[in-house]
């Protein structure tokens, strides 16, 4: 059992990761497309995904220039951690971009007026649904 | 439109998340993300913003997959 004095004294544990990005990235995507495949999917792969976006990674871009109201510009330095999730979407995103670039539009459209109503239906029957859109900013 | 007056919007997280989960499929913000889709107005956002849609999801357990769907790349 630890007395006062040795928390007085510890000091905190550091967690060094090394790991190449990529390869996380790579990871994550194949564990993905697996747990897909899952009966339980839905509920394993939201947990995967919780666990995804606690590991944030910090990507520095550089400096970028911020055009102000007077025709000047001014430094702005974006450097703001990002999930392994989000990085994981990104990829996602191209994956279908590249499938869905001979798209018109109007598919486009139809698709994504679709999925927005898939998400609804599944949110009222799992009884996640919100009654008033002000609710959506509870625990903000 | 001409592009000099072309609209441009940042939408919070919560709209994202009110216009995937309210029980009213015409809820003004599932209004909004049909009007970005359809044209109407650019959309901006960043990193920062996919990533805090990315957590709400999770938190309120709207599939990642639907995040996917948005395609903010287009």
């Amino acid at each position: 059992m630890s007395t006062a004095k040795d928390k007085k004294t510890q000091t905190p544990r550091m967690l060094t990761l090394h790991c190449a990005l990529q390869e996380w990235i790579d990871l994550a995507d194949e564990l993905d497309k697996q747990l897909a495949q899952l009966e339980d999917s839905p509920k394993v792969r939201n947990l995967f995904h919780r666990l995804l976006n606690r590991i944030k990674i910090d990507i520095q871009e550089g400096d970028a220039m911020v055009p102000d109201k007077d025709g000047s510009y001014r430094l702005f330095q974006p450097i703001k951690p990002v999930s392994l999730g989000t990085l994981l979407s990104f990829r996602s995103v191209a994956r279908l971009h590249e499938e869905r670039k001979h798209w018109t539009r109007e598919m486009l459209v139809e698709e994504w007026n679709r999925s927005m109503e898939r998400a609804r239906a599944q949110a009222i029957a799992d009884g996640r649904a919100i009654e008033h859109e002000w609710e959506a900013a509870i625990d903000d | 439109m001409t592009d000099s007056i072309r609209k441009r919007a940042v939408f919070d997280t919560n709209v994202f998340i009110a216009a995937y989960m309210a029980r009213n499929a015409k809820s003004p913000t599932a209004e909004l993300i049909r009007r970005w889709r359809n044209g109407e107005f650019d959309l901006l956002y960043c990193d920062g913003i996919i990533d805090e849609i990315r957590e709400k999801f999770a938190e309120r357990e709207v599939s990642t997959e639907y995040l996917v769907t948005l395609d903010m790349s287009s």
